[in-house]
């Protein structure tokens, strides 16, 4: 390749390969990570709106005591509603949405290692998230709590199906998640650009695998729990009634098994996606890497071992206590290094106060305040008058608003523009954080006193005598505030997609390799597989030219099936320093992964209506899916031909 | 540099020996199932822990004569499996691979025809809807079936592609991977045979 | 800084309402609040140290060779290592001092069974029981025997002790110990179903001899003469669920009533105990506290209605 006309050809039949096909067969076998993260974010963002509705519904109810808005049964729907969207479909997957879109682009490569896994996981959070709304249709809406605790949810308690919608969407997400986990940790294993040392890995990755790893191995635990759960309200089993050798307890440490790392899973990627922002906005590397980064996976392990201390208040003796508190502690410790590595970047550095750094220092002092609560309640005696109240209400909104909401939008302001071509506003951008973070504040930090005063969470109501009437219309008003302020960034993520200003390829004049390319990112991300020397791959003088430049680079494969092929190749690495090992045909676009999560959706809707032959049929569907997926593609004796940069690669 | 352009079996093209994706995805399938098995076990001895005799009163011990012969059966469709992965990629000989393979597959089956049988009787005697005792170990026990089964499939599957070629001495992962899975399978079966059959006899009511 | 102005505002408007953990009248709730502002003063130094550093971060005076003075590294290891591991070891000693102060045993036993939504309570020393009032002498350490039949519940009287959650199949244990006469306020803090937020009740802490003289009444049977109320009470199936003890009314389902009149709350705490609520509450409590297990008795005379709500009126 030496000309421009020739980059240009070769763009076009890289473009023809890797675009989907258009129209609806394109959306049902799309298998492009972008695409996928794309759905993640739009999906993931409107569970957001979903469950913010909600949290005003309560909040209105809770404005003046005795009010009679929502009646007691709503109230502890939308209670149930509220944690499981937030947690479980919005914190979680916008995380896997942004690491979908960013993940093989700060590797520097041209999709995920499971293209069709990756779209199977998509297509099966949507669904799960389906199955637990489709309850309003019906209007059996679970109602046990986003922790849905035994015996309450026992099939005596809650004979009708609320619980099942909950239970078997929850458990259907699992899939998706594990799922998605695994692809990340693999594409981060094998296919990194050449060059790219564990030592040079974008922070952001670090955060993406540490939360794989973390669902890997947290996940198991609250799918069994919801599992066991259903076996019990299907089959009559019983593993949770005390009087037949079971014990609710049990259902509790395996919640919290997976509950606590949870918190983590959410927070370690949003940390990741804060250490970019801070690092590229002050202009400088990020303070520490090193030692964030050991941060980050000594939170992953510590994350195991304090899921006790939700359960403080449930009768365990001193040791237990004891040694759940200490735990509780030091898992601050990781926490506070990455705390100051941003103060020290910012220190070193020169901030500029764009949208994006305001969101992460909303981050930063919410997130500080969180933290500090956290530590509160670690003390076992405080957490005794604590433990259900309000004050833990505000406590881990500190720290998930924190450490995952303010982040998002914080990734949304730095990132969108990569994703849609276009800046969003400013102005708008500011006003909208003014407003969510004093709305915040408001909302939540009077809550830590009338959660002292002794006002317990979960009440869709409370006494008119007690006094806690004007604090709790403070919050609400805050509470307005604050959705006003997400409603107007929402807002300028509209109007940015049509108005906004070109963003150009690197519009902050960032490090890492997203910004390499043009904005929104070709079909087939990168022309010239970049390699990689430094962990600043775009402020080192010499990667500054990849993409940008129309220079030929020899030293960067393109990896162009012969004429008339349509292969999608990208290379795989291995090792700790990602030598190049082989190249990688990927699969291509396919409706299986959509088909094979229609099926596993079937069994799942077929253990709520208790229609097994009905899963019977679609554990054959997905079985006979499984297969047709994956068929091997080659036929014997086929010749590969890949080209003169397949060797300039391997070099 | 080895084999650009001159491998005729397929896309991929070995520059430097790694494994496969495909692999390492398998692998951490089994990592997040063995967490799956091992809070299983856990809810096990956790339902031990709280009760005063184990067996509960009223249930018997464990039999242990069926179920020993069972777990001999599964344990040895280990050899043939390995004896399949040789045959093929030391020696390249396609049909051997494949006789080894059903081999393996036929004692999985007498392995679960086995387990088939022993779920009468213990439906019968454990009466899960009664007890947490019964309640875990049908769980358990068939839970480990159905990862049996799923492993079967996945050799059957190996073993129609070995035969229709697409399963080389040289592109081989399918098998490899299966195989693994299988081993992942059979060694599960060790930590749940000794705890819900052997430990009960060892430690004693 | 904006919230802790919001804070002070509230807190000065709100001084009057110095309540809940933050006025505790017994030991453990003492110890606790204790621990608490230790935590605060700690956690106030922290967080105003860390704005400042982040506030220097930011709007410091920037010159040329600063890359070069500046220690990352050392700087995140003194800041995020070395002075939170300070004050979290001081803060662990600290917890745990307060953690093995905690009373393990009482002198006097009280037993407590939740259910949906209200609690049992029985005093097995005296052998009487009843409902949704816990009386107890003030300065005894009084041991919570706290058992569920039906979900999980949590035990919560902010002002005397912090929460105990009732387990079905488990029996857990609180130590109560009130150090003024008073009535407090106690709730649920276990989601526990439709009602969760009206399952309240109160600890009434007594000077010993009045406590005594209560216990006394209260283990009595009722000595009410009114065959016409009690034969309403069978009549309407009132008898079926509830005790009145000394009639042939020997329900175990719901609250004991045999000394109904003497309490001050109805319906688990939540409407004072007076006539007119009292006739609401038997007609048709579904329509106050919806989702409680007492059925609408629709079967009632306005005349009977008053006749039966004279009966429990009485019933001192």
């Amino acid at each position: 390749m030496t000309s421009t006309l020739e980059r240009a050809t070769t763009h076009e039949r890289l473009d023809r390969i890797w675009s989907d096909k258009p129209g609806l067969v394109g959306f049902f076998s799309s298998v492009d990570h972008k695409r996928v993260g794309r759905r993640y974010l739009v999906t993931s963002l409107t569970f957001f709106v979903l469950g913010g509705i909600q949290a005003l519904m309560m909040r209105t109810q809770l404005a003046q005591p005795e009010l009679d808005l929502v009646s007691p049964q709503v109230f502890n729907q939308l209670m149930t509603m509220h944690g499981t969207t937030m947690i479980f479909l919005f914190n979680t997957t916008i995380w896997a949405g942004f690491g979908n879109y960013f993940l093989p682009l700060q590797l520097g490569t041209r999709d995920m290692a499971f293209p069709r896994l990756n779209m199977l996981s998509y297509w099966i959070f949507l669904m799960a998230g389906i199955l637990t709304y489709s309850s309003l249709l019906v209007g059996d809406i679970p109602d046990g709590g986003w922790f849905a605790y035994v015996p309450f949810t026992g099939k005596e308690y809650s004979p009708t199906q609320s619980i099942d919608y909950w239970a078997l969407g929850m458990a259907l997400l699992g899939i998706s998640t594990t799922v998605g986990g695994i692809n990340f940790i693999v594409t981060t294993f094998k296919m990194r650009a050449p060059g790219m040392t564990v030592s040079r890995l974008p922070i952001f990755v670090w955060g993406i695998v540490v939360m794989s790893f973390m669902m890997v191995f947290a996940l198991p635990a609250v799918t069994l729990a919801q599992v066991l759960l259903e076996f019990d309200r299907v089959f009559g089993f019983n593993f949770f009634d005390p009087g037949s050798g079971g014990d609710p307890v049990l259902f509790q440490h395996l919640f919290w098994l997976w509950g606590h790392p949870e918190v983590y899973i959410v927070f370690v990627p949003a940390t990741g996606a804060v250490s970019m922002i801070v690092a590229s906005l002050s202009r400088t590397p990020l303070a520490g890497y090193l030692l964030v980064a050991t941060a980050l996976v000594a939170i992953g392990f510590f994350s195991f071992g304090v899921w006790v201390h939700h359960m403080f208040t449930v009768g365990l003796g001193f040791m237990a206590l004891s040694f759940f508190s200490a735990a509780s502690f030091f898992v601050s410790l990781p926490s506070g290094v990455q705390f100051f590595a941003w103060i020290a970047t910012l220190w070193k550095g020169r901030p500029s106060f764009a949208t994006p750094m305001l969101w992460v220092l909303g981050t930063m002092f919410i997130f500080l305040l969180g933290g500090i609560t956290g530590v509160m309640v670690a003390m076992v005696p405080f957490d005794f008058q604590a433990q259900d109240s309000y004050f833990v209400v505000a406590h881990f909104h500190y720290t998930l608003v924190g450490g995952s909401v303010f982040p998002v939008f914080a990734a949304v302001y730095y990132w969108l523009p990569k994703i849609t071509g276009r800046m969003l506003s400013e102005p708008l951008g500011k006003v909208s954080f003014w407003l969510a973070f004093i709305g915040f504040n408001v909302t939540f930090f009077p809550l830590h006193v009338v959660g002292l005063w002794g006002m317990p969470r979960r009440y869709y109501t409370y006494p008119a005598d007690v006094g806690w009437g004007g604090i709790n219309l403070v919050a609400t008003v805050g509470a307005y505030a604050l959705a006003l302020g997400f409603a107007l960034s929402f807002i300028n993520i509209f109007w940015s997609m049509r108005r906004g200003r070109p963003a150009g390829a690197n519009p902050w004049d960032a490090d890492t390799l997203e910004w390499a390319i043009s904005s929104p990112p070709p079909e087939y991300n990168f022309l010239e597989l970049p390699r990689v020397t430094s962990l600043y791959p775009l402020w080192e003088p010499e990667m500054q030219r990849v993409g940008a430049e129309e220079e030929p680079q020899h030293d960067r494969p393109v990896l162009l099936p012969p004429e008339g092929e349509v292969e999608h190749y990208t290379l795989a690495t291995g090792g700790i320093d990602a030598e190049a090992e082989n190249v990688m045909a990927m699969p291509a676009p396919s409706f299986w992964p959509f088909v094979v999560s229609l099926a596993v959706t079937t069994i799942f809707y077929a253990m709520l209506v208790r229609q097994f032959w009905v899963g019977v049929v679609g554990a054959l569907v997905a079985a006979t899916g499984l297969m047709g997926w994956y068929w091997p593609r080659w036929e014997e004796g086929e010749v590969e031909l890949v080209g003169e940069e397949l060797e300039e690669a391997i070099r | 540099m080895s084999g650009i352009g001159a491998t005729s079996t397929g896309p991929v093209i070995h520059v430097r020996p790694g494994r496969s994706t495909g692999w390492w995805g398998v692998v951490f399938m089994i990592v997040t199932e063995s967490v799956l098995f091992g809070l299983l076990l856990f809810t096990y001895f956790y339902f031990r822990a709280g009760q005063g005799e184990w067996p509960p009163a009223g249930l018997p011990m464990p039999e242990l004569r069926g179920s020993g012969i069972r777990t001999v059966v599964l344990l040895g469709s280990t050899f043939p499996l390995v004896w399949a992965e040789r045959s093929l990629l030391k020696r390249g000989h396609v049909a051997k691979s494949a006789v080894w393979l059903f081999v393996t597959m036929a004692m999985a089956g007498v392995f679960l025809i086995g387990h088939v049988q022993e779920q009468f009787v213990l439906w019968e005697e454990l009466a899960p809807t009664e007890t947490a005792y019964g309640s875990v170990l049908m769980t358990i026990l068939n839970f480990h079936a159905a990862h049996l089964v799923v492993g079967m499939l996945a050799l059957a599957y190996s073993a129609v592609h070995l035969l229709r070629g697409r399963i080389t001495q040289k592109q081989h992962s399918m098998l490899e991977i299966s195989g693994m899975y299988w081993h992942f399978v059979d060694a599960i079966w060790v930590f749940v045979y000794s705890s819900l059959f052997l430990s009960p006899h060892l430690l004693g009511r | 800084m904006l919230a802790w102005g919001v804070v002070a505002a509230l807190a000065a408007a709100c001084s009057s309402l110095q309540q809940g953990s933050l006025a505790p009248k017994g030991a453990g709730a003492q110890r606790q609040l204790d621990l608490f502002y230790v935590s605060l003063w700690a956690s106030t130094a922290v967080v105003l140290l860390t704005l400042g550093l982040l506030g220097y971060a930011l709007f410091r005076r920037r010159r040329d060779d600063d890359e070069e003075r500046f220690r990352d590294t050392r700087f995140i290891v003194s800041f995020g290592v070395v002075i939170p591991l300070v004050v979290l070891l001081s803060m662990m000693v600290v917890t745990f001092a307060s953690l093995a102060g905690e009373p393990q045993r009482g002198t006097m036993e009280v037993q407590v069974v939740a259910h949906q939504f209200w609690w049992e309570v029985f005093y097995p020393e005296q052998d009487f029981t009843t409902a949704n009032e816990v009386h107890i002498p003030v300065g005894t350490k009084v041991e919570l025997v706290l058992e569920s039949d039906d979900v999980i519940h949590s035990f919560w009287v902010p002002e005397l002790e912090g929460k105990a959650d009732l387990v079905p199949g488990r029996t857990n244990r609180l130590v109560l110990e009130a150090s003024e006469p008073g009535t407090y306020r106690g709730f649920c803090a276990e989601y526990c179903g439709l009602q969760h937020a009206n399952m309240l009740f109160l600890v009434i802490a007594q000077p010993e001899a009045e406590f005594e003289e209560w216990a006394a009444a209260q283990a009595r049977p009722a000595a009410v003469q009114d065959s016409r109320g009690e034969e309403l009470f069978e009549e309407h199936a009132c008898a079926g669920c509830h005790t009145i003890r000394g009639t042939s009314a020997d329900g175990d389902f719901a609250p004991d009533l045999t000394h109904f009149a003497s309490r001050e709350t109805l319906g688990a705490g939540i409407l004072p105990n007076e006539r007119g609520q009292l006739a609401g509450w038997v007609v048709n409590s579904q329509t106050i506290k919806p989702g409680n297990e007492m059925p609408p008795i629709t079967t009632l005379e306005p005349d009977e209605l008053e006749a039966l709500v004279d009966y429990l009126e009485k019933l001192e």
